[in-house]
């Protein structure tokens, strides 16, 4: 098996340049059989009758409504354009597709697993995934795990099903990383969550291969607020191994938006270390609103990876808080927005600790009218001693009606720690592309090989899994782009 | 007769800072203060400033009066409000090729006094420029600068407030077609000082700024540098930096623009905060917001630090001790940021360099 950068290097431009984008890929939206879907105003009714339907214990319930308040209460984020454009009263919050929770592929109805097939899932599980699990609309419709992961006690399960089956594990660490007041979609998130992972890895356990959860909001004006909590546990992960967690999303096109406010939660424990790489590639008809945040504990290192392609807006910002001293957190993104979208993303790293250690790299482009905004903050608390962070970002516009925004804040209340930041926005030249038609190389597959150039060099520090997929995944833009020239 | 009047009505419109919520911006301006002092009355006294002048604003100065601000509207912000509302008179000036010494009358009060003067540098000329503020009250001042169509300028304001009260400047500059700018702001610390720069740079201008501030005795400073780039090949090359000793806030921050007009433009911005306070506290927030591709390249840097380990050990291994080492590093980097300031660049690092001695009680350079 090569290195990351030789497997890009391999990967033909013309099949990066010629394969389609998801929305061919998935298509139109089309009517599918559900069991079902709740729609209105968010009343403490429609948080009972969630909570009922998944046997929830009182606790659970009682958080449910507490952030229903809290949603009442808190104002729409103002710092964010788009958002005062979505109605929460017109979309479904739940919905439950006409499926059995199946345990392998076959048992899937026709039309859902043929959607799967189309993305390639399948076949990926049975090549490189320790476990999977895929959300539809609001709930895990398939959740396998292979043996190795089993006879290591790691637990893989829908979160619906971890709350049933380990309340008391689940209640010591669901929002306790992301508080419920942080902000009016978190607690929206909170009061409606339904779906998602709970992963935790056992004390001094490896794994050595990745685990992936697959998100599909299958029909418009659909609310998904799926949950994954991982909580790796002490020495859960030594050496050159680590834990290693893969989120996907991906929608067909919609006649009207649907709306994704989903949330991961990261408990690090001392001398792990955890990677969790999100591929976001959802049609152009989703507002897509992420919350993450993890602890990192004395020794702990957590790895954000966000490959941010798709949507009409995507709000994400990863964030590690870092807690105990000699923890560290690595920020790598992705954005590319092509054509008028909107993709506002960025990091957060809290050094609360001694000798904490972030390092936050962002890359965007922006395309064909797109607007690629990096926002972000460094915060260091006074304590934490010799602290370090460099914050790196880069932005590329292809064109003059593209834009790239870029807003860091670094605070540091501790006089030892050394924090630095660098950006810069560069354009695509004409003598560039001038070059290479002299080549005849057409101007697509030109501003493909640029931009592949662009991230070259953050794809080298990423996991062969993240790279491998990430690649399809920003090739599959690089198509629309080819098609632009 | 005002032509900015103000109703206090409207003022309370307003809000201090429309972003609140924001993940990334926080109130770096402690507003409290303002509030504290903006409805206090009482007596205002103005004094001739100390030095030879050859232009003195305000009400013992020699300058015409204005009536309209050019550069800054009253309902821009609640702070431009209450500068207006403040505000007795305009001064302006017009300025041909020349050296000139401005200052502004010294405000002594325990209430807020708003000083605002506009100063014109005439087309084609070639203009060196020192503004002088000292004042023993709170209170606003704004500075406007028309640098006019193929002008070059270099311009030094000094701003020496009274510590213990709350400040604000408003300095706004535009630099019109083809004309070039050095300019340095360089701001002793207050109780709270809000210093708001921003400029606008028009087809093949030219801007070279340092923004210099010192915090020290808990003071707290809020040192805004905002660069909009609407004209075409426009050129910016920006940076600030702030000291924060003992237990005072530094923060350094602004946003550069380049505006889909301001294609083939260049631009670099940086900001440095560097701590020098056990309890010291340095924020900044260098924000970029580029609306067109073709632009020929826009960077920006920023960093917090202190003396590195690397460093101190050299040194002190050389026989310096730490505050000597501290002293040099304040001083190098303080009088590096009058470099470019040409024919006036001695005046301004003389002027930086006995205020650094005030600080350090001695000067250890000489």
């Amino acid at each position: 098996m090569g290195s990351p950068i030789e497997i890009v290097k391999d990967k033909e431009l013309k099949e990066i340049v010629e394969n389609k984008g998801i929305e061919e890929i998935l298509g139109k939206s089309v009517p599918y059989p559900k069991d079902i879907e709740i729609k209105g105003k968010i009343t403490r009714d429609i948080i009972e009758e969630i909570s009922k339907s998944k046997k929830e214990p009182q606790w659970m319930l009682n958080l449910r409504l507490r952030a229903l308040e809290l949603f009442e209460k808190l104002p729409m984020p103002n710092w964010i354009a788009g958002v005062e454009s979505i109605d929460l009263e017109e979309f479904a919050q739940y919905v439950k597709p006409k499926v059995e929770v199946a345990e392998n592929w076959d048992q899937l109805p026709d039309w859902m697993r043929d959607m799967y097939s189309r993305i390639g899932l399948p076949e990926t599980e049975a090549k490189v995934l320790s476990g999977l699990t895929a959300v539809f609309d609001s709930e895990n419709i398939i959740s396998r795990l292979k043996d190795e992961l089993k006879q290591k006690n790691v637990i893989f399960l829908p979160m619906d099903e971890a709350v049933q089956k380990y309340p008391d594990l689940v209640k010591e660490y669901f929002g306790k990383e992301f508080p419920i007041a942080d902000h009016k979609f978190a607690a929206l998130h909170y009061a409606l969550w339904s779906g998602g992972a709970f992963v935790y890895v056992p004390k001094n356990t490896k794994i050595v291969n990745p685990v992936e959860a697959f998100f599909i909001i299958g029909g418009e004006m659909e609310g998904q607020f799926e949950h994954t909590l991982l909580i790796a546990d002490d020495n859960s992960s030594f050496g050159t191994s680590y834990i290693h967690f893969i989120e996907g999303c991906a929608a067909p096109v919609l006649r009207n938006y649907s709306f994704h406010d989903g949330m991961v939660e990261i408990y690090a424990g001392k001398n792990s270390q955890v990677y969790f790489s999100t591929l976001q590639n959802w049609s152009r008809s989703i507002i897509n609103f992420n919350n993450k945040r993890a602890i990192a504990e004395e020794n702990a290192h957590v790895e954000w990876v966000e490959g941010s392609i798709g949507s009409k807006m995507t709000y994400t910002y990863p964030s590690t808080v870092l807690r105990g001293r000699g923890s560290s957190t690595k920020n790598i993104s992705i954005g590319i927005s092509n054509g008028p979208y909107i993709k506002d993303v960025g990091s957060k790293a809290i050094h609360a600790a001694p000798d904490t250690k972030s390092m936050i790299i962002s890359k965007s482009i922006s395309s064909n009218g797109g607007i690629a905004t990096y926002r972000g903050l460094v915060k260091v608390l006074k304590g934490a001693e010799r602290s370090f962070s460099h914050v790196q970002c880069d932005s590329l516009i292809l064109d003059e009606k593209s834009q790239a925004y870029t807003l860091p804040r670094n605070e540091v209340d501790e006089p030892t720690a050394t924090v630095s930041h660098e950006a810069t926005v560069g354009r695509l030249g004409e003598d560039q592309l001038f070059y290479m038609a002299s080549r005849g190389i057409r101007e697509g597959e030109a501003k493909a090989l640029i931009v592949n150039g662009f991230i070259r060099d953050v794809l080298k520090s990423l996991p062969l899994e993240t790279v491998s997929i990430l690649t399809r995944v920003i090739g599959l833009e690089f198509s629309e782009l080819g098609s632009v020239g | 007769m005002k032509s900015f009047e103000i109703n206090v009505e409207d003022i309370k419109k307003h809000k201090w800072q429309d972003i609140g919520d924001s993940p990334t911006t926080k109130y770096y301006t402690d507003w409290s203060q303002y509030d504290k002092i903006l409805n206090k009355k009482g007596e205002q006294n103005f004094e001739k400033p100390k030095g030879v002048f050859d232009f003195i604003a305000g009400s013992c100065g020699n300058t015409r009066k204005a009536y309209e601000p050019k550069l800054i509207k009253p309902e821009e912000s609640k702070l431009a409000s209450y500068h207006f509302y403040n505000l007795k008179e305009i001064n302006e000036i017009d300025l041909d090729s020349g050296i000139y010494k401005i200052s502004f009358c010294n405000p002594i009060s325990e209430t807020w006094v708003s000083q605002h003067l506009i100063v014109n540098i005439k087309e084609n000329s070639n203009v060196s420029l020192l503004i002088y503020e000292t004042r023993n009250s709170p209170g606003s001042t704004a500075i406007e600068i028309n640098a006019n169509k193929n002008s070059k300028s270099n311009l030094a304001i000094f701003l020496d407030p009274e510590i213990k009260y709350p400040t604000a400047y408003l300095i706004r500059k535009a630099i019109y077609k083809q004309a070039s700018m050095n300019s340095m702001t360089f701001s002793t610390p207050t109780l709270m000082n809000r210093i708001e720069e921003k400029v606008v740079m028009f087809d093949n201008s030219f801007f070279n700024h340092r923004s210099l501030t010192l915090s020290y005795n808990n003071s707290r400073v809020d040192n805004i540098i905002d660069t909009i780039q609407v004209g075409n090949s426009s050129n910016s090359d920006v940076s600030g930096l702030g000291f924060a000793f003992d237990s005072s806030l530094s923060s350094v921050r602004g946003t550069d623009i380049i505006t889909y007009d301001g294609r083939k433009s260049k631009s670099n911005f940086v900001v440095e905060s560097i701590i020098l306070g056990e309890s010291a506290r340095a924020y900044t927030m260098p924000m970029m917001k580029i609306e067109t591709g073709d632009v020929i390249s826009a960077t920006h840097k920023s960093a917090q630090y202190r003396v590195s380990d690397e460093i101190l050990f050299y040194l002190q291994s050389r026989g310096l001790t730490y505050d000597e080492i501290v002293s040099l590093l304040v001083y190098e980097k303080s009088l590096n940021m009058a470099n470019h300031l040409e024919n006036i660049k001695e005046i301004a690092q003389e002027f930086i360099k006995q205020k650094l001695d005030k600080i350090f009680k001695k000067a250890i350079l000489n």
